[in-house]
């Protein structure tokens, strides 16, 4: 398949998804909302003369998203989430997450030390909430928590409120002396919100697979102390490296053959291509094809009934791309290193957690910041891994 | 301090006056028409009282009655029954559960599994020899989300991981479709679960004694009206090193008539049906409120401002109010067995249970147990919710 990079070429594609959208219950959205390294299976070159433009053109495919989201739809994803035994997922996110912060903080805690955490899309102040809960726990831990200031971000005001209303009833409120500072915008706010190195400890929840590029993790190695530390969790998966793969989530939203054959024809998808490609994936990634294409078919139902469109595609990516990026940032990951090297990781035995036993669907890693900004790797996008057309 | 107590035994039978001239009410037919009088009260409201009979045997003399030797029997099968109506009531319309999931509750339900599952961690870490099998009994299971929290716990840590190999996690519950997602979601975990599909009481009598390690609970005594007895059926279930940890809300809003007056007005119920309920709890309004400390009378606050927004959400959904009672929308009901945390403890120390600190520590030497914190008290006893009653987890061991 030729590969596409001028704009008017990328528009047609998206008119393309959109008009095949018209028959299903669901949107299937823009395919710049797909992680950049997988666009070249979807027949996209990313050039240094479109990639601005896409990056902007995600941003609004999910900021358009959002803002067309309502109630109904944020309760269909709710149930279909827990049709699919997912729900248990976030949840789990935010208690291993905390219990690695903490442990981070006890770690870095002098007795004198401030720590700013910042909270990038903090929602209803989950993530937070769980910091503050492994904080909570013990009597070293809780002597901490006067030394922490939170900053959370988030662009939905309600949610933001809730987070202020649950947050000021935790137990451990009373012994922050300096209130969380709660602050409602996007992304690009953050990125002018606070200035180089005054961040110490960056959390996020269940956000970063919003972000097709990695561009976030440098505004983010910027903005922390030189021994910043960044503890993120995410959901992953490979269901987007590859439009072939789209086939089966397709039939699970409602796509009939005359959409499938349009959608195969489009992306030069051979008989048998998709059966060649899932046999190299591994059990676990399989496994969380099965999963993603469960919640589509669960929120498909939903939003049948409650009369309301969302987007299938997103910015997911696997578990190692994720730690992968960070690296590509100048985030130090292995453990090894940081044990050895960084004050917060010391007696930490793993830094890269999964939620679920049997696959990648789910997890949590913490990075670290300590090398010279000069030694940070190349920050060129790489070339789809694995699975692009060649070696298919 | 706020207002005036009233007391009652530990068994559920009144020991104390209600403080009004009348004396409490200890007929069938007399209780039977009180409940019939305050149920027109909320009448074709989506938010109701709800069976009187339902709040806490301790608090009934509040309400007017008490429990005898000669009705109790009668009381708990009735109120049994109002519980299992409301639980069928729920199956069949999906929205209440929406409804009653407002952002406090969801999110402090949540931290409080969270405080019970590292707590049990670190009591199996204490109790674990390298071979015992643990049995863990989680009432009710609901859809795991606990179980899920105690395994996951096990999992985040490298020594206890290998623990969950060797533990059966219990699930109780009287919804079977319920109990199957729970099951799913504990495989997820290495979680290996039984299912037992019964009431709680029931399944007490069918068990051996010392049956469980641990017994788990999260957000359900507060269904229970007579609990010191339901808390002295299950105390044989334990093994003797065993141990029970709760995690309920807590508030005096049943405790006492005029708690519910005010929330009515809160939630802007029409005058008319303010003056019924008046008229009715006439002699318990005169006779004075329940004393609360600042914390309970927070988590009074509380409770008033969960159905405060519950009723908000209500409005939003266009439920309207005061249509026939064969309209669509959900009935919510008010009255469970709330008590508070302290009322709790002396029910525990009644059910064979200590919550001493001392007592745990020395159950659990081998236990990195999380800090209990409590003003004033050296019981094993957690709040979550600052300054407040409402979202509370304790730990007892058996007595001796």
């Amino acid at each position: 398949m030729k590969l596409i990079s001028e704009v008017n070429e990328l528009k047609k594609l998206d008119d393309f998804l959109s008009e095949l959208s018209k028959t299903l219950v669901v949107e299937i959205g823009s395919w710049s909302r797909i992680a950049n390294q997988y666009l070249a299976n979807w027949g996209i070159e990313v050039t240094g003369k479109n990639k601005d433009w896409i990056k902007k053109h995600a941003q609004r495919a999910f900021l358009d998203e959002w803002r067309n989201s309502t109630d109904k739809s944020n309760i269909a994803i709710e149930e279909a989430i827990a049709e699919a035994k997912l729900a248990i997922g976030n949840q789990r996110l935010n208690a291993q997450l905390g219990e690695m912060v903490a442990s981070i903080l006890k770690n870095m805690h002098d007795g004198k030390r401030t720590f700013t955490i910042y909270d990038l899309g903090a929602g209803a102040g989950d993530t937070t909430i769980a910091v503050l809960d492994a904080l909570d726990l013990y009597e070293d831990t809780q002597r901490i928590a006067p030394y922490c200031k939170f900053r959370l971000l988030e662009p939905g005001s309600t949610r933001l409120m809730v987070a202020e209303t649950e947050i000021a009833k935790h137990s451990l409120f009373q012994n922050l002396t300096t209130p969380p500072v709660y602050v409602c915008g996007a992304y690009d706010y953050f990125e002018s919100d606070i200035g180089k190195g005054a961040v110490d400890i960056f959390i996020s929840n269940a956000v970063l697979h919003h972000f097709p590029f990695p561009d976030h993790f440098h505004v983010i190695y910027d903005k922390l102390a030189n021994d910043g530390v960044m503890v993120t969790g995410d959901w992953h998966n490979t269901i987007f490296m590859h439009p072939a793969f789209m086939i089966p989530l397709l039939e699970a939203v409602g796509g009939d053959d005359k959409v499938i054959n349009k959608f195969k024809n489009r992306f030069c998808i051979k008989e048998g291509e998709r059966e060649k490609l899932e046999a190299r994936l591994s059990p676990a990634e399989r496994e969380c094809h099965r999963a993603f294409i469960d919640f589509q078919r669960c929120l498909s139902i939903r939003l049948r009934d409650v009369k309301e469109r969302l987007c299938i595609v997103e910015c997911l990516e696997t578990f190692a791309d994720r730690v992968k990026n960070m690296e590509d940032a100048g985030f130090e990951s292995r453990i090894d290193v940081l044990s050895k090297k960084h004050p917060g990781f010391r007696e930490i035995r793993e830094n890269k957690r999964l939620v679920f036993k049997e696959n990648d669907l789910a997890g949590v890693v913490a990075v670290g910041k300590f090398r010279p900004p000069n030694s940070r790797k190349n920050d060129s996008p790489r070339s789809a891994r694995q699975l692009n057309r060649q070696t298919a | 301090m706020n207002e005036r107590a009233q007391s009652s035994g530990g068994d559920g039978i009144s020991s104390s006056t209600n403080g009004n001239s009348s004396p409490p009410a200890t007929s069938i037919t007399e209780i039977e028409k009180l409940n019939n009088d305050l149920i027109k009260v909320t009448k074709h409201h989506p938010i109701c009282i709800g069976a009187v009979y339902k709040v806490d045997s301790q608090s009934y003399p509040n309400w007017g009655f008490e429990a005898t030797k000669e009705n109790m029997a009668e009381l708990m099968r009735t109120a049994g029954c109002y519980y299992r109506k409301d639980y069928s009531e729920r199956r069949r319309n999906g929205s209440i559960e929406q409804m009653l999931k407002t952002d406090f509750k969801v999110t402090h339900e949540r931290r409080m599994a969270e405080f019970i599952a590292v707590t049990v961690r670190e009591m199996m870490r204490s109790m674990d020899d390298g071979t015992r099998q643990f049995h863990i009994c989680d009432i009710p299971a609901r859809e795991g989300n606990l179980s899920v929290a105690i395994a996951h716990a096990l999992r985040r840590d490298n020594e206890t991981e290998k623990i969950l190999s060797r533990t059966v996690f219990h699930l109780v519950d009287i919804s079977g479709h319920k109990l199957d997602k729970a099951e799913d979601n504990l495989s997820q975990f290495s979680g290996t679960s039984e299912k037992c599909i019964t009431e709680d009481e029931v399944l007490f009598k069918q068990l051996d004694p010392g049956t469980f390690d641990i017994i788990v609970t999260l957000g359900h005594l507060h269904h229970k009206p007579f609990l010191v007895q339901y808390l002295t059926e299950m105390n044989p279930m334990l093994k003797d090193d065993g141990a029970l940890v709760i995690a309920d809300w807590h508030s005096p809003l049943c405790t006492h008539p005029a708690h519910i007056l005010s929330l009515l007005q809160n939630i802007g119920l029409e005058p008319y049906r303010l003056d019924m309920f008046r008229e009715i709890m006439g002699n318990q309004l005169a006779s004075g409120r329940i004393q609360l400390e600042d914390d309970e009378a927070n988590s009074l606050n509380n409770h008033i401002m969960h159905w405060k927004s519950i009723m908000r959400k209500l409005m939003e959904s266009s439920c309207r109010v005061g249509e026939s009672s064969r309209r669509v929308g959900p009935r919510l009901y008010i009255n469970a067995a709330y008590d508070t945390s302290r009322q709790r403890q002396k029910k525990l120390a009644d059910a064979g249970f200590s919550l001493d600190l001392a007592d745990i520590r020395k159950a659990f030497s081998k236990a990195h147990l999380p800090m209990f914190s409590c003003t004033g008290s050296n019981s094993a006893i957690k709040r979550l919710v600052a300054g407040s009653d409402s979202a509370t987890v304790m730990v007892g061991v058996k007595k001796g």
